[in-house]
């Protein structure tokens, strides 16, 4: 496969969604280049799923465009073998995969994906010890996650995106998933979007991090950018606000007089040093609790 | 025909060859059974053939549209292509299953005429027709709320079948006015597929 580098960008417009009168998307506009691995974090019910779902045109937007180069993606066969959407795999009763053995969803996803590797999906189902001849309704959550990591990366497709990949993988097949994901990005460039809830181990892959809150984007940026824009600031309490005053600061924790305070500086800013306070970098996990952690 | 399309007729295929292989197999043990057990005569026979061949279009594609329709869209399959093969699907069916239903009568020696492959064409439609409806019925209500209509849809679709030939025959050369009733509800139900089946697809 050729490097995908130099593919058109993957953009989305205005995009709205509605479900009857709520709405859990509003007006986002995002941009992903090809040839970058993203990573999509946000709370629960902010709306990932659906952007990714929607990204992928398996679900309509309500309003908005979607587009890869000038073409649009909606019920476009020629965008859409460019993209891949792994979602995770919900095997209930009443659905066509959970009669599926293991071999019939990798012989389907082989037929659908024009660039599709068979001796890659053949050489993980390996990797991974999944049965062949196993239905996907007896599968455990980790290996429902492992078939969605084969399908993502056996697709082939420019753009993959990936729902929360290692849900339910232990750290060992987690680790493993991140490397593989590596291996593949150096070999094709490759750009991947992945959802996931277990940051602080999958941000060292992230080049750029795009954070959804309440159904927007709360920012986009990369993420050796974004952590050094932000650091915790601990001390006496009247030291550390002097330290933080005219910064953004977020989620302050408060015990008897010290304080300690999460800090994100615009470009060019900084904080009053000062010997009465500690200063400590933070983890993506810790600025992502403090930027859509509770008010309280 | 677009690249896309092909695929996705490649995976129904694969998909129709597996309950296929189900339901004809289960006809054919069906069939030994009537053949040695019961001793029918050939005519009784085609005549249950005929219920199976009605069955199969309406539980494939009720199947294939509970069951297939968001898979293929997880696939990368656009919504035209899925009307497509709905269209597609029918057609087949209605065209194999007739192949079938001439070859038994053929086998049987019994006469073809226009008036007996009229009505078994326009009994696969409506068992197609139907199976559309289940489908898009039972993906919009799920099992619980659709168990009467289902009874009611199933019952019915049984006793037309069994009868289709009696039925259509009779319908065809002297409509009494109860069957003319059957017709209209059938052709509401063909109007009520294309309404609700584009738009239930399209909010998926």
């Amino acid at each position: 496969m050729e490097n995908a580098k130099d593919l058109m960008p993957l953009q989305c417009k205005n995009i709205i969604k509605k479900y009857k009168e709520k709405e859990v998307l509003h007006n986002i506009d995002l941009t992903l280049e090809s040839g970058k691995i993203y990573g999509l974090i946000g709370r629960n019910g902010a709306g990932k799923t659906t952007l990714l779902s929607i990204l992928a045109a398996q679900c309509p937007a309500t309003s908005g465009d979607i587009t890869l180069g000038k073409e649009t993606v909606w019920e476009n066969q020629q965008t859409l073998s460019h993209i891949c959407f792994s979602r995770e795999l919900n095997p209930v009763a009443e659905s066509a995969i959970a009669s599926m053995k293991v071999k019939d969803y990798l012989k389907a996803a082989s037929i659908y994906y024009p660039h599709w590797d068979k001796e890659m999906a053949d050489r993980l189902v390996k990797t991974f010890e999944l049965e062949p001849g196993k239905k996907i309704l007896k599968l455990s959550k980790g290996m429902l996650s492992m078939l969605t990591i084969i399908l993502a990366l056996a697709s082939k497709a420019d753009y993959t995106l990936l729902d929360e990949p290692v849900a339910g993988l232990d750290v060992f097949m987690r680790d493993k998933f991140y490397k593989l994901l590596l291996e593949e990005y150096e070999k094709t460039g490759r750009t991947f979007l992945i959802s996931t809830h277990i940051i602080d181990e999958a941000s060292p892959v992230f080049e750029e991090v795009i954070i959804l809150k309440d159904g927007a984007i709360l920012l986009k940026e990369n993420t050796e950018d974004l952590l050094s824009r932000a650091v915790h600031i601990s001390g006496r309490e009247d030291a550390v606000d002097a330290a933080v005053k005219g910064l953004k600061t977020y989620r302050p924790e408060k015990i008897g007089r010290s304080k300690g305070i999460t800090v994100l500086m615009e470009n060019g800013q900084e904080f009053q040093s000062s010997g009465e306070i500690s200063v400590q970098p933070v983890s993506l996990q810790n600025l992502f609790i403090a930027l859509c952690g509770d008010e309280n | 025909m677009n690249e896309g399309f092909k695929r996705h007729i490649h995976y129904i295929s694969l998909y129709q060859g597996k309950i296929f292989s189900i339901i004809i197999l289960g006809g054919l043990i069906y069939g030994i059974f009537l053949t040695t057990v019961i001793n029918n005569p050939p005519d009784e026979i085609i005549r249950y053939l005929e219920t199976i061949l009605a069955i199969i279009p309406c539980s494939l594609i009720t199947n294939y549209i509970r069951y297939q329709i968001d898979f293929c869209l997880s696939m990368g399959c656009t919504r035209r292509n899925i009307y497509l093969s709905i269209y597609i699907l029918t057609a087949e069916l209605l065209v194999e299953s007739l192949a079938v239903f001439l070859l038994m009568k053929m086998i049987a020696s019994t006469s073809i005429t226009v008036d007996i492959i009229r009505s078994f064409v326009i009994s696969e439609l409506l068992s197609a027709t139907l199976g559309v409806l289940n489908g898009v019925l039972i993906r919009r209500f799920g099992f619980a709320k659709m168990a009467l209509i289902l009874v009611i849809i199933y019952g019915g679709l049984a006793v037309f079948a069994l009868n289709s030939f009696f039925l259509m025959t009779e319908f065809l050369s002297s409509p009494s006015s109860w069957l003319l009733i059957i017709g209209g509800i059938l052709i509401l139900y063909g109007l009520i597929v294309t309404l609700f089946g584009k738009r239930t697809i399209d909010r998926m």
